[in-house]
């Protein structure tokens, strides 16, 4: 595994390129889950436009990992093994992602503390809304 | 049951869990995983909770290499119940 390259030095930013969350990514939930004959319900509000209704979104929304894979697929590409080994993610979901939604990553060094990089870590949608806020911790040399 | 998709768990062991929306999370990357390896994960419901007249849960969970018990990842998920009403069973 190479090493990626991202500045660790504070106030360093990091922007991603859009991502957009397309309709590839509600066929791969269907299939990384249960077989439908075993779930419960058997569908819901990640594939299911009147679940989504019901439970108050305008349509199916997507699953929060995704999400949360779009941010950590930013930090390895940038941080590779120092993420990878070592690293950790806490944050908070903070807005629905619908199928569709383009996506950008943004990163930025807020402190160092001892062997590791923290920092302020952030998920938006097209309209530049937060749908994902929190931190990271990455080491500061490689395993 | 699939790595992840926890509304089995949910079913069995939540009153009223008909699915949750995703709030939080954490994850700690110890190792990477491999295509191909085969992995065993093991979770715990470790609290259940009411906030503004939501249920909440979080489950934490790893996951480590089937052969070796080598821990490549450690998480936790706090997710709220789609159905207010939920209980632990």
């Amino acid at each position: 595994m190479t090493e990626a390259a991202g500045e660790i030095a504070v106030g360093a930013k990091l922007v991603s390129a859009a991502y957009v969350l397309d309709a590839s990514a509600a066929k791969a939930y269907g299939e990384a889950i249960e077989s439908p004959a075993r779930r419960h319900p058997p569908k819901g509000i990640h594939d299911d436009a009147q679940a989504a209704r019901t439970a108050g979104f305008s349509a199916p929304i997507a699953a929060g990992e995704q999400t949360i894979a779009v941010i950590a697929q930013f930090l390895a590409d940038n941080f590779g093994t120092r993420f990878l080994r070592g690293g950790r993610i806490d944050i908070a979901l903070t807005r629905p992602v619908f199928f569709g939604d383009t996506l950008t990553s943004h990163a930025e060094v807020e402190r160092v503390e001892g062997e590791r990089a923290v920092l302020r870590i952030r998920v938006e949608n097209q309209r530049g809304e937060s749908v994902l806020t929190g931190t990271a911790a990455i080491r500061i040399a490689e395993a | 049951m699939r790595l992840q998709d926890y509304a089995l768990l949910i079913a069995e062991h939540l009153k009223g869990g008909n699915g949750g929306v995703h709030a939080e999370h954490w994850c700690e990357f110890r190792e990477p995983m491999r295509v191909g390896q085969a992995i065993k994960t093991s979770g715990v419901i470790t609290a259940a909770f009411r906030k503004r007249g939501k249920f909440y849960f979080t489950l934490e969970y790893e996951s480590r290499d089937a052969a070796t018990d080598q821990m490549l990842v450690r998480q936790a998920i706090t997710s709220v119940l789609l159905n207010d009403k939920g209980e632990m069973r």
